[in-house]
């Protein structure tokens, strides 16, 4: 039995943030800047009572809708949130109530960030391949805008919130992998610089907590996103490299033989940087976060789906995934595109 | 590379004219140097091969101590 991402949709919230509202809002932050260095014009934005279930479940809505499959044949739920609807329950369990999912089946939250998809799809392969379930329900959903302080351009003008449902099942019959090899990385020393300090049990949130402001103007309390992008950049540099040509060499493939590599679509400027770095052709590099912004766990799916629709991705293509972010995490991923 | 293009790209990086800054020009006098700028500045080592810890950055007050920290891949 091998397991292989069978169908993905996507939702996003209908309020947005353009760059316009942004440099209004930032006299020294003006439109064709935000664009030309984040390479976004406008990100979603969830309404005030819309959670992370609520764009999830509209995702999945999709998927179901969509024919991809039935409501009934889903037998485990993993829903990657860094944003759930509440401490506990977990929020799949709300997800399997209101999908009308079966009681007889799994359901678990899985707290990562950026990497989340490509966690979520290596714990689906083995939740399939050890025969636990033929179909699981693959949601990210994430809504950081409740994070943000309203006075910090550097991670407004960056993340979006957006849910993705991935379908990964089952395929009978004998044949290489569908899904994988997998590579994964964990960093715990870049813990700080992309966190959320309050709210946990390590730092309860403060009702009053004071206000402080960076050397670039950014205003944030413990209570909200702080993100230190030039040490993520480092990161970055230094653990996507090495990680896809592992993955590569893992799974004997070269450049050539890789219709599309999709890398977390964390900003414009990190992705182009990236793709020269790693020596890639423009037409086989996804870029897909011009309309909705960072989306954490969601750009990945999100940019697979969209370059399917364009008609950039055919049954049979080769696919390199690779997650990468906050903990600091990262995980890599090789696919066979099997709509 | 050269210490002029070292200059140059700083000057690109911060927007600001060819021949504006000198490498005796603190950081903060200029205005900005911010987390974007050092941002680039690290893309900037990183297209020279080199991989610059961001601590080393912050604690950068001129734009000689920038070049510094650019070690042997500044020649001239």
């Amino acid at each position: 039995m091998r397991a292989a991402v069978r169908a993905i949709e996507y939702y996003l919230p209908k309020q947005t943030l353009t760059n316009d509202d942004l440099a209004t809002l930032f006299p020294d932050w003006p439109a064709e800047m935000i664009e030309a260095k984040t390479g976004i014009i406008e990100r979603r934005v969830a309404a005030a009572d819309e959670c992370a279930s609520d764009l999830g479940v509209a995702a999945a809505r999709k998927l179901f809708e969509n024919g991809a499959c039935r409501p009934d044949e889903i037998d485990y739920v993993l829903m990657c949130t860094q944003s759930p609807d509440y401490f506990l329950p977990t929020t799949a369990c709300l997800l399997q109530e209101r999908l009308g999912l079966r009681t007889g089946v799994g359901a678990i939250d899985v707290n990562q960030g950026c990497s989340g998809f490509v966690y979520g799809l290596g714990l689906a392969k083995g939740l399939i391949e050890t025969g636990q379930a033929e179909r699981v329900l693959l949601i990210t959903a994430e809504t950081y805008s409740k994070f943000i302080h309203p006075g910090d351009k550097s991670v407004r003008s960056l993340f979006g919130d957006a849910a993705a449902a991935t379908l990964v099942s089952a395929v009978s019959g004998e044949g290489p992998t569908l899904l994988g090899p997998f590579v994964y990385g964990t960093d715990g020393r870049g813990a700080p610089n992309l966190i959320v300090p309050s709210g946990g049990a390590r730092l309860p949130r403060e009702r009053e907590a004071p206000e402080t402001r960076d050397d670039s103007g950014n205003t944030r309390t413990v209570n909200h996103l702080y993100m230190n992008g030039p040490s993520i950049f480092a990161f970055t540099l230094k653990v996507v490299p090495d990680a896809i040509t592992r993955l590569q060499g893992i799974a004997g493939l070269g450049v050539a033989d890789v219709q599309l590599y999709v890398l977390h679509q964390a900003s414009g400027y990190m992705l182009d940087h990236l793709r020269r770095k790693l020596q890639l052709p423009r037409e086989r590099f996804a870029v897909a976060l011009s309309h909705c912004g960072n989306t954490v766990s969601s750009t990945i799916p999100i940019a697979l789906k969209s370059a399917h629709a364009a008609g950039d991705l055919h049954a049979g293509d080769r696919v390199i995934v690779m997650g990468f972010g906050v903990g600091y995490s990262w995980a890599a991923a090789a696919m066979t595109w099997t709509p | 590379m050269t210490e002029a293009g070292v200059l140059s790209e700083l000057e690109r990086i911060m927007r600001m004219p060819p021949g504006s800054i000198s490498v005796g020009e603190t950081l903060e006098s200029l205005g900005r140097w911010d987390s974007l700028a050092v941002v680039e500045f690290i893309a900037f080592a990183d297209s020279l091969d080199l991989a610059v810890d961001p601590e080393h950055i912050d604690q950068c007050v001129t734009i000689r101590d920038l070049i510094t920290v650019l070690g042997d891949k500044v020649v001239g």
